[in-house]
């Protein structure tokens, strides 16, 4: 289990998070004219990394708030934590 | 005569105290403190059990976790399966069984097992059996293999719990190391956790160093001091028995059998190992008779049980440590009839023993007799030469000390093998933990305090901490070398001859050498292929002699070999105790505030969905469930009814952006749907599956309300959140939970308007004002609501929404005063026939996560001008297939009284079972007086009026295919 430094709540406990995913690029806009292997790329080809990745959380039962969790896939470790759609 | 073998002096045992207890049905003494295989040995029962695959007679091998050779059942209502007879406490009364023997270990009908043997190698019974089947065979072959039977009892009376633990500080094993560990961190002030799974730290009096008074004084010091402080938690008969990310450490503790247990998650920043190290065996053939055992458990044995289970005994190592055990031997006045060393310079060390005990140094034992009981072993020169035939009813061997890397090894630590002390000792960690004392290659007394010391102060500095010095006072104890060298097997013996590196899952060296020669070179292949240290104990003692083995063989180095994997648990841990107990404290039910009322009306509450508890069906007196169904629907097809429709999903929308985010979300058009009124949607994956089904209500100006299913609650609420802020965060939105917000009571049926115009409201009900999908604000007999003219039953419908406290009063009065119209409470099985009748569609029915809209015939959900909705595109690219689809039709049988189990599969015809749909949902129809069915059948709506076939359990029966809605097909009773 780990313990997931929520930059609005401080360190919690992963019971109260979800784990919603892989990180995946923003959804495209143009999605009715985007070709068909860009469509497939954003659909079917999620990064999957041995060793560091990016994953998104949702802090269900803590401030609602999504984060992006930089973890390594090996060791667990996570490197940082950020809302979602901090940029 | 009881106790034979008890010393008459000596141990921590209560001579005073007898205990009885039965073992295989026979009556056995022992006293208090005893465990079972201490009684048992003290008693001079030697054979205790039986091997799991050759059902060779076993004894006690070891006083710990570590046993490998006895392990039994205890019986009863507090029964367990397969525990080590070392760790169970004798209660008067208890009752002990062994495993893998039947009917006793003496007399074992699987002995024949062992007459066989040469013709059963390691995966003999795969390669064997595999013909005609293997479930011919498997009956018989369960019944001789197999560790223990399932408890007698139905239901253990054992409480399970879980508990979490934070701290600073956390220190996992109670010797010498950590005790000194704990006691410097517990200065520091900060939150320490002590682990430990003995009666209480350094508990452990079998040790030598016990007899030194000036010790046993420092210790109690130590102890004392550290119960003083309230920062620490001690927790003893406490088992670290996992190692998880972010130094999350899982413990065990319990009382006994039967006793309370409870696992615990200690969270640490810090963690100071200090597991110890366990004796391993010898590997020479028979080297499994009962009555050898290990050094350190015969000196366990002697110290705390006062027990020597043997009148000679001859001691077999390759080091120094066991001359503790010879003096302690010749102290209690036993004879020792030799010391067999294979080390050629051994005899040096043993100078200060008395000259009658015959020392071979450079000898190896070639093999040990005796059959039920050892009898003696032959020993010859490790160079060759003269062997010679000692007799004997004890032998204590020991082939060194292993680090109990378990837990560090779990932790990622990595390790390497160290020449010095022959074995693998812990290297670099990958979390915040650090080891001391004998786990990490520290075998002297004060070597390891001082290792504890040393590592600990610079810990606490590293941590930017301080703590008051220790002060070690000088000991006066002698400390041999350790001098070991490893001997990895000796002697091949004759063909017959069994010599055994993992006692517990029988595995020989000849698997081993088998498991080499067919190609599994790996050292993870060569457990897998022989089940070496996958039993029980782990291969605590076995596993190092495994390693050595296969470098012998192979030419490798020993890390290049490495160590088998060691995994969670290090100890077996119960089921019990890792589930989730269930109940109303761990996963309370969701319930709607008049619960009390339908308990008190008949209703049969169970769980349907997001974990609510609501009525299935009210039954009334001497109805049967069908009965009750059957009232129901047809008040709500005829009369007046009414039900909780609470749990729905409810949420708001609100923002500038709203309808443009909702258009996203579903695949309707939202910006047109005109204030009050409502429109019917579903929601798609990006993978164009349908997700959920709902309505959009357009309250005002940028401000929706969506009702959606009740049990697709969280993974809808899930899906909304991360579009809105993963995908569409630029956007003006806020997206809100209302479902535990609303609370509604629904009443429905032909005369619902007619009733409810009968109350004073300030809402027009009239389906001019009111229209099929509207949505109203106001007051309903003074209470504030929100009704919705919507209909999940096909019938006349108004959704009356009010706030939680007020679901209560307006429920009561609406069924009082619909007594003159015989207002019927309603169920979900109920609901569940209403909308099969219509063919409305239901998750996890029809909807199984490969179904798109067109598939259900809903094609008209979707906007048709909408260039962009989620799961549009998808959808779109799986339907350029050819294939055919599975689509939504109705079925009926030409016999009214035919079922088709729901999950029935459809298939091609009565000799071709390829399977072409399957029943999604199947009632019992009082409108129509049939059975009537939905299926998902391939290009099912081009198929109308055919006949299908549906492979019901006793056979094929026919049926035919219908359009999917068996009741108002024009929905003219909604609209009414």
């Amino acid at each position: 289990m780990l313990i997931i430094d929520c930059p609005f709540c401080g360190p919690r406990d992963e019971r109260e998070f979800e784990y919603c995913g892989p990180y995946r690029e923003r959804r495209p806009d143009n999605m009715d004219n985007l070709s068909e292997s860009d469509f497939i790329d954003y659909l079917l080809v999620p990064e999957n990394p041995e060793g560091v990745g990016q994953e998104f959380w949702w802090h269900k039962r803590g401030c609602g708030e999504w984060l992006l969790v930089v973890r390594d896939t090996r060791t667990h470790q996570i490197l940082s934590t950020v809302e979602a759609d901090a940029e | 005569m009881p106790n034979k073998y008890r010393l008459a002096t000596g141990g921590t045992i209560d001579r005073k105290v007898p205990i009885k207890f039965t073992f295989n049905g026979k009556t056995i003494e022992g006293c208090l403190g005893d465990t079972v295989a201490s009684a048992l040995l003290s008693n001079g029962i030697n054979t205790t059990g039986r091997s799991f695959k050759y059902h060779r007679p076993r004894g006690i091998v070891s006083a710990g976790l570590e046993e490998a050779g006895t392990f039994i059942e205890v019986m009863g209502r507090k029964g367990t399966s397969a525990v080590p007879a070392t760790i169970v406490p004798i209660e008067e009364g208890l009752r002990i069984k062994s495993i893998n023997c039947w009917p006793n270990p003496n007399i074992d009908f699987g002995q024949v097992l062992q007459m066989i043997s040469p013709l059963i190698p390691s995966g003999f019974y795969y390669k064997t059996f595999f013909k005609p089947q293997w479930k011919i065979f498997e009956p018989f072959i369960r019944k001789i293999a197999g560790l223990a039977d399932i408890p007698e009892s139905e239901i253990s009376p054992t409480t399970y719990d879980s508990r979490d633990a934070h701290c600073e500080f956390l220190v996992i094993g109670g010797g010498i190391a950590g005790l000194v560990a704990a006691l410097m961190t517990a200065r520091t002030g900060k939150r320490v956790v002590f682990v430990d799974n003995h009666m209480e730290p350094f508990g452990n009096w079998s040790l030598p160093v016990n007899e030194n008074a000036s010790i046993r004084q420092w210790v109690r010091t130590l102890k004392d001091e550290l119960n003083g402080y309230s920062n620490v938690r001690i927790l003893t008969k406490t088992m670290a028995w996992g190692y998880r990310e972010q130094n999350l450490v899982l413990a065990h503790e319990t009382n006994g059998i039967g006793q309370s247990e409870l696992v615990w998650r200690i969270r640490s920043s810090n963690v100071i190992m200090s597991t110890g190290c366990t004796e391993r065996g010898l590997v020479f053939p028979h080297n499994d008779r009962p009555g050898i055992m290990l050094a350190s458990g015969l000196l366990n044995y002697c110290n705390n049980y006062a027990v020597i289970p043997g009148d000679r005994v001859i001691l077999y190592t390759n080091n120094n440590s066991i001359k503790v055990l010879a003096k302690t031997i010749l102290e209690k006045g036993k004879e020792i009839v030799a010391i067999v060393d294979t080390r050629e310079e051994g005899l040096s060390d043993y100078s200060n023993l008395p000259e009658n005990i015959n020392i071979y140094s450079g000898h190896q034992v070639n093999k040990a007799s005796g059959w039920n009981r050892l009898r003696g072993v032959i020993a010859s020169p490790v160079m060759g030469g003269k062997s010679v035939t000692l007799r004997c009813d004890l032998l204590a061997v020991s082939g060194g000390w292993n680090p109990n890397l378990q837990l560090w090894f779990q932790s990622g630590g990595s390790f390497s093998y160290d020449n010095e002390l022959a074995t693998f000792v812990p290297t670099n960690s990958v979390q915040d933990v650090i080891t001391v004392g004998s786990l990490a290659g520290k075998f002297g007394f004060v070597e390891k305090i001082n290792d504890a010391v040393q590592k600990i102060s610079d810990l606490i500095t590293t941590v930017g901490l301080s703590t008051e010095l220790l002060q070690i006072p000088e000991f006066d104890i002698p400390e041999d070398e350790y001098s070991i060298n490893p001997y990895w097997e000796s002697g091949s013996g004759d063909a017959g001859s069994k010599s055994f590196v993992d006692l517990l899952n029988d595995v020989t060296l000849a698997d081993i050498k088998l498991a080499l020669r067919e190609g599994y070179d790996d050292i993870e292949l060569v457990k897998r292929y022989t089940t070496l240290g996958m039993g029980l104990d782990q291969g605590k003692t076995g596993n190092v002699n495994a390693s050595g083995i296969i470098s012998n063989i192979t030419g490798k180095t020993l890390d290049e070999v490495g160590l088998i994997k060691y995994r969670s648990p290090v100890s077996p841990v119960s089921f019990g105790v890792l589930g989730k107990p269930e109940g109303d404290i761990v996963k309370p039910y969701k319930t709607t505030p008049i619960t009390k009322w339908n308990r008190e009306n008949g209703a049969v509450l169970y769980e349907a969905g997001a974990n609510w508890r609501r009525p299935g069906y009210y039954l009334l007196r001497n109805e049967s469930m069908m009965d009750a169904i059957n009232r129901e629907v047809l008040a709500v097809r005829t009369g007046l009814a009414i039900y909780d429709g609470s749990p729905l999903a409810t949420f708001e929308v609100k923002g500038k952006d709203a309808a443009r985010f909702l258009e996203l979300m579903f695949t309707i058009p939202i910006q047109d749907i005109h204030m009050g009124m409502g429109r019917y949607g579903l929601m798609l994956t990006e993978e164009g599956f349908i997700l959920d089904d709902g309505i959009c209500f357009s309250m005002a100006e940028n401000w929706y309300q969506i009702s959606l299913s009740t049990g697709n609650v969280n993974l809808v609420h899930q899906h909304l959140e991360k579009h809105l802020k993963c995908d569409f965060a630029h956007m003006d939105v806020s997206l809100t939970n209302l479902t535990l917000q609303w609370m509604n009571a629904t009443v429905c049926g032909p005369e619902a308007r007619t009733f409810l115009q009968e109350f004073d409201t300030d809402i027009d009900l009239s389906n001019e004002a009111f229209p099929f999908m509207a949505i109203r604000d106001g007051e309903f007999n003074g209470i504030p609501a929100r009704i919705a003219r919507v209909s999940f039953t096909g019938e006349l419908s108004f959704e009356i929404n009010v706030r939680p406290r007020d679901l209560e009063q307006l429920w009561g009065i609406l069924v009082q005063r619909g007594d003159n119209y015989g207002i019927t409470p309603i169920g979900s099985e109920t609901n569940h026939v209403l909308r099969v009748e219509k063919g409305f569609i239901s998750l996890g029915h029809e909807v199984d996560g490969k179904i798109d809209p067109i598939d259900l015939g809903l094609g008209w959900v979707i906007g048709k001008g909408k260039k962009d909705f989620i799961g549009k595109r998808a959808m779109e690219l799986n339907r350029t297939s050819k294939l055919p689809r599975k689509e939504l039709v109705g079925l009926v049988s030409g016999y009214p009284n035919i079922q088709f189990a729901e999950g029935t599969p459809l298939v091609a015809s009565e000799d071709h079972l390829f399977v072409e749909g399957h029943v999604t949902a199947s009632v019992w129809s009082g409108i129509n007086q049939q059975y009537v069915a939905l299926a998902l059948l391939d290009d099912g709506r081009l198929r109308m009026g055919e006949k299908v076939n549906v492979r019901n359990l006793n056979g094929i029966e026919p049926a035919e295919v219908a359009k999917p809605c068996f009741y108002d097909p024009e929905g003219t009773k909604l609209r009414s």
